[in-house]
Formats: C-alpha cells, structure tokens, sequence
C-alpha cells in the first residue's frame, strides 16, 4: 500500500522542484533537531510560501484577557516567536493569475486535507491556504509541483507573485497580450542567484494599456506598461518601464526608467534592476528596504545609470531572448465556437449579471465573465465545481483578479445564460463584479500578525448592507470602488479606491476601539494612477454610517458627470473632513459598549487589567488635548498639499509630528517648551531610545520618521516629498497614540 | 485500515431556523474563554458565513475544527480531526465521534441557542485523505465495513451507507442508528468544561 505522497509523486513533477521540496522537507527535520537556526529556517520556509499566522506566538486575547496557547510543540519554534505547531498560512503562487483546470482540482483537495476548506484569492492574483500545518506543507508542495505550481519565492525577500491584467489577450484597450511576457520573466527570475540577496521583497506587473487599472504598473517595484513603436514601418513591440512605485505605509508613485524597451530586452533590463537593488538597497533597516526608498535615495537618474552600467556588464545568457521565437505559438484557443447570443432563455437575475460581469471580449462571439467572490473566498466544491464549468466552456482559460475575483476568459456568448445558471447553482452566479458591492479586502485581524483592525469584518458588513440595496443605488455610486485594510501596510490597496479604510485604533478611557482611517480620492484608473490622502479616523462600528454619509452627500453635490475625485478634489479636504467630525467623537465603553468590539468578533476589543468602574477615561486628558493639536496641523498640511504650496505641506506635517512628539513628553515632562531641538531631544531619550515608542513590528521605523526629517530638512520640498511627509506624519501621529495607550493606557494589547 | 490523515464527523440541526448564524461567534468565542473542551488547544473562530456551502463558523483548535457549517447544503456541526496519534480507522472515528457528540451536548445547553436541536442518531462520516482512501469502490467497502463494525460494538441497529459523490470529493458515509448515539461520549470527556 502507498504510504507517503512522497513516493506516489516521484519523478511526477519537475526535477528541480522536486529536489528543492526534498531539501525543505530536510530542513525541518534538521529545525526540529535543534540543527539549523530558527532565523535562517524562517527565511527559507517564507521563500518557500510557507507563512506564519496570527497567534503564532502563542498569544492571543480572548476578550478578557491575554492567555498562552500552550502548543503541544513546546519549544520548538519555526522562526523567532512563531510556534512550531501553530497554524500558518501557504501561499500559492500564481503566475499573472492564469489557472489550468487539473491546477483547480488539486488546489480545491489541498484546502480540504491541508487547510480548512477555503481557498483565498489575494490581491497579487496568488491562493492561500489557511491553518495549515508546517509538517503538511511539503506533501502539499508536491501535490502543487505535480501540475506545475510552485511556492517558491511566494514570500520572503524575492520577487513575488508576478502580476498582469486579467484581460490581456481580450482586451479592447491593450496594445497586445502581456501574459507571455509575464510568463517568460517569471521563469528566468524563479531562482535567479541575483535575486536572492535583497533587503526586502521585490513587486513586479505587467499591463496591456495606460488608462485602466487591471495591472496596476504605477504602484509596482517594477511595472511593465506595453507600447509599441514604429520602426522602418514595421510595428515593434516593448514596454514603458515604470520603477520605484508601491504602497504600504508610505506609498509611492512609481517613475519612468524607460519610455520604451524592446520586448526582447525586458528580462535583461529586469535582471540589471535586481542587481542594483541587492547592491545598493537597504539591508539593515527593513522598513526602508523597498526598492522605492533606493529609487528615492538615489534619485532617478543615477538609478539609471546603475542600471544602464549594470546592463552593459551582465553575462550573455541565452535565456535573454529565447522565449521571442515561442511568442508566435503563444494564444488561447477557445474551446467552443463564438456564437452570438440570440432569444435563449434566460434564468431570471441573468440581465443583472450580465451587465456587472460579462465583459465583450474584443474577439466577436466571445465574453470572459467574473465570477464575484466573497472577501476573495470560495470552498473546495465550489473550486471543484468551477473547475468543471470552465472545462466545458473554456477550457484552462482561468484567472485570479487582483480583485480578488476569478474570471472565465472565452466563453461563447451563446453559453452565458447556461454559464450563469451553472454558476448559480453553486452560489458563485452574484451580480455586481467591479462595483461598490465588490469590495477587496486584505486578511486583517482573522489570519494576518499585523493587523489592527477587521477588514474582513467590516468589509462583510459593507457588502451585506450595499448588497441589500444595491438596486437602488444611483449609478455614481455604483460604480465606486471601496477597499480595506487591516492596517497601514496597505494590502488591501485601500490608496487606490474611491474610498479606502484601513485600520488603526483609540484609546478611550482603558479601552481601545478599533478604528478605521478614511482614505478618499485614489484613482483606480491609470493603472493606479494617483492616491488617496487619510482624512480622519472613524470608530469601527460606525463606518456604514460614514459610507452611507460620503456617498450620499457625493451623490445630492455632484455636477453632471463630475466623478468621485474631481467631487473630493472640489469639496476640499477641510469640508469633508467636518462632514466626518460628528462620527469621530469616543463614547465611554458604559455608554456604548458595542463600539468597544470589531466586526464578526464578540470579544471585547481590548481590555485593561484596571477594571472597567476603575476607568479614568471620562476625563479628558492633556495628551487628548494636545494630540488634537498634532492632528490639525497634519489636516492643514492636507490643505497645503490639495492647493499646491508643498513648502508649506512639508512644513505643517513636520509640524505636526513635533506636536504629536510633544504631547507624548508632556506625559512625563511638562515643561518641554516649544523649541524643536528641545522636543526632539527629549522625545529621544525618553521614547525613541528607551522603545517605549517602538511598534511591536515596525520597531522604531515611526518614531525615525520624525528624527529624520528634524535632522534633514529638505532643499526645497515638491509634491511628492511634501505627499511622503504628510503620510510619515500620520503614521507617527498613530504610533503617538498607540504608545501613549502602552505607557499611560494600561493596555493588554 | 489505517487511520486517515483527517477525518470529518457531521451531526445534522434539525432546525436551524431556530438560530441566526451569527450567534455561533460568540458562543464559540465563549467557549475559548472558559476552556469549555478539555483536552484540546482552543486557538480561535473564523467566519466563513458569508460562503455559499462552506465551513461556517469554525472553532479552530490544535487537534481538530469544530464547525458550525453548511456543507451540502445542510446546516450541522462537524468536527475535524486534524492532528491525533490514532493509528486506525475505528480509532480515529471513535475520537471524533466523541468530541462532536460531546459539542452537541454543549451547543444544547448554551442559553443563546435555546430551541436549536441537533440530531444524535445520524452521523455523516468522510475520510479527508486521499491518498490512503482514494474514491473507488474497494475502498469504499472496506472503509464501509470498518466503520460499521465499530458502531455495531458499541450501538444497536446502526445502518451506514456510502453517500454517492463524484469521485473528486472525499470519501463520506451516512450512518444511521435507531437510537441517539450521544452515549458514545467518554466520561472523561461529557466531565470537561
Ligand atoms: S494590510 Fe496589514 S492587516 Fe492587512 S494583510 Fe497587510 S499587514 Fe496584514
């Protein structure tokens, strides 16, 4: 009888994956002797997929109190704090999202047998498998291996996830199919020796046109943009390169490196850009490791010139070009006819579906349609069942959206009712794909060690109530895009939505309420093409309210075709920001204490160990006072910024660092006084030296925000420094409230 | 035959109109709280309500997921072993059957699911583990006559039939007893909490 996965599979999949998979399942046997480093063994099981999970290091508020999960593991841990037995989180990679329909069945048994019978669609178009098992994890890489998925480079310090648009090769807009060019570089970059010493991961897209979002190439490390050119009348086909873009916590617009690059000198040109980046990019300091720091240090010119140096010096390889001679073999052949649909009958809700799912392919006869997920999720029968529709109407033509949706690209327009039936049986037929009611969302506090506050709570909240009156919501607001994270890292890309939330948290009396920040005025479009600006922190509980709020007043002001930027941009951050003030104000948790937990959870949100009839918070504390101070003028500098004068922006978020920084000394030293040095110094040596102002994980990187910009005013601050200083400047005002809530606040966690 | 890698128990609600979804969190969340199941590691809740089908709301623990879910279509409380050193089948099962029945106990005494009934003489089994139980028909059989030979030591009247799938889903079976199989807790066990 088989016994092991191991020996059904051999030889079942590729030498070298197979080989690396040997190896990881060695190196837990050897991390479980004690005989291998649980640093080195962290970055190699991340290289791998393999994700830690919250709670993984065996702590977790019940809503009382703080309790250890005693893992039956003991000791034994698989990184720094992280539980051997803890759940974890896998992440599959899937190149540019395309998904073959064996690729399907076997990810829907992993989630059943490894996992808890979910599969998550992310926003780098990847799957992830919660609660799994570490010991389970190199079986479950072999059964991915065996149809041609890999883990590897899922996470850690490589090159993620490359992504593109779900359309390319559809599209009405592109200039051609990008998926082949993501595929290639794909293969050449999955090992790549130069991309194995980098401080921090590296984000690569691709898209086919400039004016749509699906690639996103504006927001990337490196973005691919496809262009064509004319040469000797012949039609050349390369790429804009777009370098030094991302989110997180401080976001950046990405640059042009390159206007135009032939297509067969991307994969050198991206090899190039990664030797710099291992070079010269920050190794120490994690949080200003990404790429788009180096860009920024550097400025983009010299950044260039590295590259252009680095390009003239690189080994001849083979591999450079060769995929151009398979490019004219690469296409999607449909598996049925493109028929025109013509008095079918129709299940009632198909003309619903229709216009918020189906999208005309540019190809007659043909339409690839979206099947809308919940929060990104589907179980494995459905995966299953999906997996058999698309094999009798499309074949492997099957991709992951970063919208976290799957989409099925050539079905015959003949089929769509008989596709929507299908898919309704399997409660993946709702409407509404791409408008308000799809909101993406990151994992948040369910799975994710960062997260501060629910974003899938709050975004199941959102879509259960839009849902419910989607029929009747004005076209304007329809068509909006909402997005949510769970905290400031950005991951679900909440500065690119109409309206973005992503979460932090107050402090009321010895409580802390969860909150979300609200981002309003990213532009989708353009590839991510601007971002949004944080107006003000709401309670958790009463973000439907703010929604219902900002989309109303949005709808009764708007002038003709005015869309939801030009209304923001127009409306002024100041008019928007009293409009949100009345849903600011913190009850006491006596008064309200349903504000006091996060969406989808029961557990109070956190607790003090000073019980609730001993709270202080009813008072109004100095800090209160004095950090509303902080927060004005980091709201002034938002004005500054929105009407042009970036000197002035600049100098208002620096401002209103220092008076955050001061508020929190005058906790401890009243007399501090107003003069810079004074404040910096003192902040210094009593919160920053002392780690009294650390984040539990982004360490001392806040708190420098402010000793950098004391210590290195600029020459002249233009949009995008003075854009940089007014987001360090709101996250240094959130890290002062969080700290003062640790030092003053009593709080558990 | 050897016991599976994972193993899911489903006992069926009679009638869960009786309760919103929702309210399992809390209870669930409570249970965490006052470390309701001896013996298990008790880490946290995940809401999958808003999937079509899908797990639920589920109590994750070390050793296995108890769900409150909708597989099938059909609203039950399962229970997942996951992590155990059972070295067959009958072992396995017996395990499982006694930490869901002792859930079930537990979700009727709970205050906040007052009137919400679940069935103790039908038992949906399925083998999570493809490949000691491959979906085909010697499997089926011995798997069939393993578990019915347990339930037969310890209930009377116990009929258990191989539910028909498609050959991609897990292994499952239907068993049916005559009477409530609720004495299949261990003392140790209905003690907890
Ligand atoms: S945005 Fe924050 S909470 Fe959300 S997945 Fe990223 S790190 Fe986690």
């Amino acid at each position: 009888m088989t016994t092991s996965w191991k020996d059904t599979l051999q030889n079942k999949m590729a030498s070298d994956l197979e080989r690396q998979i040997d190896i990881f399942e060695g190196q837990i046997e050897l991390r479980k002797q004690g005989k291998l480093d649980e640093k080195v063994f962290a970055e190699t099981r991340l290289r791998r997929g393999v994700y830690g999970q919250r709670y993984d290091n065996g702590q977790r508020h019940d809503g009382l109190q703080t309790r250890t999960l005693e893992f039956p593991s003991g000791d034994l841990v698989k990184g720094p704090d992280t539980h051997w037995d803890a759940p974890g989180m896998m992440r599959i990679k899937i190149p540019y999202g395309g998904m073959s329909v064996d690729q399907m069945n076997v990810m829907a048994d992993l989630a059943e047998e490894y996992a808890d019978d979910i599969l998550h669609i992310t926003t780098r178009q990847d799957i992830q498998l919660h609660y799994v098992h570490i010991d389970d994890t190199p079986d479950l890489m072999r059964r991915l291996a065996q149809v041609g998925i890999t883990t590897q480079e899922a996470c850690g310090n490589s090159v993620r996830n490359i992504t593109a648009c779900h359309l390319t090769g559809v599209c009405h807009d592109e200039k051609f199919d990008v998926s082949p060019y993501a595929d290639a570089l794909t293969d050449f970059l999955l090992g790549h020796d130069d991309i194995q010493d980098f401080g921090r991961k590296m984000k690569i897209a691709f898209s086919g046109c400039e004016e749509h979002a699906c690639g996103l190439v504006k927001m990337h490390d490196i973005g691919f943009l496809a262009r064509t050119v004319e040469k000797d009348g012949q039609e050349v086909r390369g790429f804009t390169v777009f370098v030094g873009g991302g989110l997180g916590t401080v976001p950046h617009q990405a640059k042009v490196l390159a206007d135009f690059v032939a297509e067969d000198r991307i994969l050198p040109l991206a090899q190039a850009i990664s030797r710099v980046f291992a070079r010269h990019g920050e190794k120490q300091n994690r949080n200003r490791a990404r790429l788009k720091f180096l860009v920024s240090k550097l400025g983009l010119e010299e950044f260039r010139r590295l590259v252009m140096e680095e390009l003239e010096t690189l080994p001849a390889d083979d591999r450079h070009a060769g995929y151009i001679d398979e490019l004219d073999d690469y296409g999607e052949e449909p598996v049925r006819q493109g028929l025109t649909l013509n008095g079918e009958a129709v299940d009632d809700g198909f003309y619903d579906w229709y216009r918020t799912n189906v999208y005309k392919q540019r190809q007659s006869g043909y339409s690839t349609i979206t099947v809308k997920l919940p929060l990104g999720d589907l179980t494995s029968w459905q995966m299953r069942q999906l997996a058999d529709i698309a094999e009798e109407f499309v074949g492997d033509y099957v991709r992951t959206t970063v919208e976290q949706n799957i989409v099925l690209r050539w079905v015959s327009d003949k089929d769509l009712p008989e596709v929507y039936k299908r898919l309704n049986a399997v409660g993946l037929g709702s409407a509404g794909a791409n408008t308000i009611v799809d909101i993406t969302t990151c994992p948040g506090t369910d799975t994710c060690k960062l997260g501060i506050a629910s974003s899938r709570g709050l975004t199941g909240e959102l879509s259960k109530r839009l849902e419910a009156k989607r029929a009747d919501l004005p076209k304007a607001v329809e068509e909006l895009k909402i997005k949510v994270s769970g905290c400031f890292n950005s991951c679900g890309q909440h500065h690119v939505a109409d309206i973005g939330f992503f979460g932090n948290s107050r402090r009321s009396g010895n409580h802390k309420v969860p909150h979300f920040q609200v981002v309003l005025g990213g532009q989708w479009q353009n590839n991510g093409g601007s971002y949004g600006l944080a107006i003000g922190a709401v309670p958790a509980k009463v973000v439907p309210d703010v929604l219902d709020t900002i989309t109303r007043t949005y709808v009764d002001e708007r002038l003709d075709d005015e869309n939801f930027q030009a209304w923001v941009e127009r409306k002024g951050k100041r008019a928007i920001k009293d409009m949100l003030t009345p849903f600011m104000t913190l009850p006491t948790f006596m008064e309200a204490p349903q504000m006091f937990t996060d969406w989808g959870d029961s557990r109070v949100y956190s607790i003090s160990d000073i019980g609730i009839g001993e709270c202080a918070g009813e008072v109004v504390s100095l800090f209160s006072i004095e950090i509303s101070k902080a927060e004005s003028a980091h709201f002034d500098a938002l004005i500054a910024l929105d009407e042009g004068d970036y000197e002035l922006a600049d100098q208002k978020a620096y401002q209103a660092m220092l008076l955050a920084a001061r508020a929190l000394v005058r906790t401890q030293f009243l007399d501090v006084g107003d003069d810079p040095d004074n404040i910096v110094n003192e902040f210094k040596t009593r919160f920053y030296d002392t780690q009294l102002f650390y984040d539990p994980f982004a360490k001392g990187k806040f708190g420098r925000f402010l000793l950098n910009r004391h210590e290195n005013p600029p020459q002249q601050a233009d949009k995008d420094f003075a854009h940089s200083t007014i987001d360090e400047a709101q996250l240094f005002i959130e890290a002062t409230h969080s700290a003062e809530a640790r030092v003053n606040g009593v709080i558990t966690s | 035959m050897n016991a599976p890698k994972r193993l899911r128990v489903k006992l069926f609600v009679d009638n869960p109109e009786a309760v919103a979804v929702e309210k399992i969190v809390p209870v669930f969340q409570r249970w965490i709280q006052r470390g309701a199941i001896k013996n298990e590691l008790l880490i946290d809740v995940a809401d999958y309500k808003h999937v079509h089908h899908g797990p639920g709301i589920l109590l994750i623990a070390h050793e296995g997921d108890y769900a409150y879910q909708f597989n099938d279509g059909r609203v039950g409380l399962s229970y997942t072993l996951k992590q155990h050193d059972s070295a067959t089948l009958e072992e396995a099962l017996s395990t499982a059957l006694q930490r869901v029945l002792f859930a079930a106990q537990l979700v009727h005494k709970e205050s906040q699911l007052k009137g919400l009934r679940i069935a103790l003489d039908t038992i949906q089994v399925s083998l999570l583990d493809r490949l000691q139980y491959p979906h085909d028909g010697e499997t089926i059989e011995q798997a069939q006559a393993a578990i019915t030979a347990l339930l037969a030591s310890t209930a009377d009247e116990v009929e258990v039939t191989a539910v028909e799938a498609d050959s991609r889903e897990p292994i499952s079976f239907t068993v049916k007893s005559a009477k409530s199989l609720e004495h299949l807790i261990a003392p140790a066990e209905v003690n907890a909490g």
